[in-house]
């Protein structure tokens, strides 16, 4: 239990610090309040009052972190920094869900009762988020920066000891690939294939059952779409399957794992193009057959999509091998 | 007036002016935190432990401390050295504070 104690402490400040100091300053904080306890009791064995009085004494997290995060000069400072953070990431991501959904459903409304041009859609779609994000950012911002010049009072709950957050399993496993992430992805994979090949099927029905020649002449194109790229989809899938293999094999970010993700992206990425501009896509837009466009957006997104994950992996070998991770058990000799 | 108040207050502000040279000054051998926040008690130098770290790796950044970790010994620890530009860094302020102390002394003196 006592070491739990310490254990949060750190854990607390730590995960409100910038990534790249986090193990460092955990480190240092373990040596530091294990000496300050060993002061304290000496040969005895401390109790859990000795570590809350110990950490008492060192200081609340807020305290601690507002000492290593230099705030002089900004415009929100510690304890106000890590909420504003928090507080941010929640009304960004609830604003932009919002503003996407509006989006959808008002177009969707609209483009039923032919009042939406293509312009005025693309119009939407890049306005109304970047509308909802710079206006969510700005209120934030305002509302944390007056907390901040006022010194609001808002960290009492946050500081007691009781309140200190538990350290999460995956804090002490972040490094590597994980196993649940690579599952997950041969899971969706999995649902992705069945639905895939089984579409023709479900369509033709989905057909036969409507009897609207708005559905009949989708469905029809959707299903010569979906026949003439199944053999693209499978060397994709393929492609995804041996990285996925190998993401399991290897279990981290090595070089042997760097470079099969190279591979199977630039084929992947040729297999793309040539699936692209082989397969017409067509979608109808304000009552005419439309390919080119779409077409060029499709095969964009695809390679988008395939360099984005490499780029993932390339970010994170770099990363786990620059801070030594492989080792991780030990503290590193960092002789400078 | 609650005198000893604001003579703590000001006292405190020339501490912490000085606690740079201080600390800079117990780097010339390799030294960790909780040994330098005992021998600063000692000498009735009071840094509140929570600081010093911070202001430890304040000094690394700017490229005047070195730092690693021993793990030879029972627990880790992390030792903090002077670097070479701490050294030369460390001497001209030493010999700054030095003058100043003495004009400070002088002009107390009334020698001024």
């Amino acid at each position: 239990m006592k070491n739990d104690l310490l254990e949060r402490y750190i854990y607390a400040v730590a995960k409100r610090l910038p990534k790249k100091q986090r193990e460092e300053v955990s480190r240092e904080l373990q040596e530091l309040l294990n000496d300050l306890v060993e002061a304290r009791c000496g040969e005895m064995t401390p109790t859990e009052k000795d570590i809350k009085v110990v950490l008492t004494e060192f200081g609340t997290v807020s305290e601690v972190v507002a000492k290593y995060r230099d705030d002089s000069g900004r415009l929100i400072g510690e304890p106000y920094y890590t909420t504003y953070l928090y507080v941010m990431k929640i009304v960004l991501i609830v604003s932009l869900s919002i503003a996407v959904a509006a989006v959808a459903i008002i177009s969707l409304i609209d483009g039923f009762s032919g009042e939406l041009s293509i312009l005025e859609l693309f119009g939407r779609i890049i306005a109304w988020p970047i509308e909802a994000v710079v206006g969510s950012f700005a209120t934030v911002t305002i509302v944390f920066a007056v907390l901040d010049y006022f010194k609001v009072n808002i960290t009492k709950e946050v500081d007691a000891i009781e309140m200190l957050p538990k350290v999460p399993k995956q804090a002490t496993k972040k490094f590597g690939i994980s196993k649940g992430e690579t599952i997950t992805e041969l899971v969706l994979t999995l649902v992705f294939v069945v639905g895939f090949m089984t579409a023709p099927l479900w369509l033709s029905q989905a057909l036969s059952t409507s009897g609207s020649s708005f559905m009949e002449a989708h469905a029809t194109r959707a299903i010569v779409w979906i026949e003439q790229s199944m053999m693209f989809v499978m060397m994709l899938i393929v492609l995804d399957l041996i990285q996925n293999i190998f993401a399991i094999k290897e279990k981290l970010y090595n070089k042997t794992y760097l470079i099969v993700s190279i591979v199977t992206t630039a084929i992947g990425t040729v297999i793309a193009v040539i699936w692209g501009m082989s397969v017409e896509m067509f979608i109808k837009i304000n009552g005419v057959f439309v390919s080119e466009g779409v077409q060029l957006i499709f095969i964009t997104l695809l390679i988008i999509g395939a360099l984005g994950q490499l780029a993932h992996v390339v970010y994170r070998y770099m990363h786990d091998n620059k801070v030594g991770v492989y080792n991780l058990n030990k503290p590193t000799n960092n002789n400078k | 007036m609650n005198h000893n108040e604001i003579v703590a207050g000001l006292t405190q502000e020339f501490r912490r002016g000085t606690l740079i040279l201080v600390v800079l000054g117990q780097m010339r051998e390799p030294t960790y935190g909780y040994i330098l926040v005992k021998k600063l008690a000692e000498c009735e130098i009071q840094i509140e432990a929570n600081t010093l770290y911070p202001l430890m790796r304040r000094l690394e950044g700017q490229g005047l401390l070195e730092s690693r970790w021993e793990t030879e010994e029972a627990k880790p620890r992390k030792y903090y050295l002077l670097s070479e530009d701490g050294k030369i860094v460390y001497e001209k302020l030493k010999a700054s504070w030095e003058k100043y102390a003495s004009n400070v002394d002088n002009l107390l003196k009334g020698e001024i």
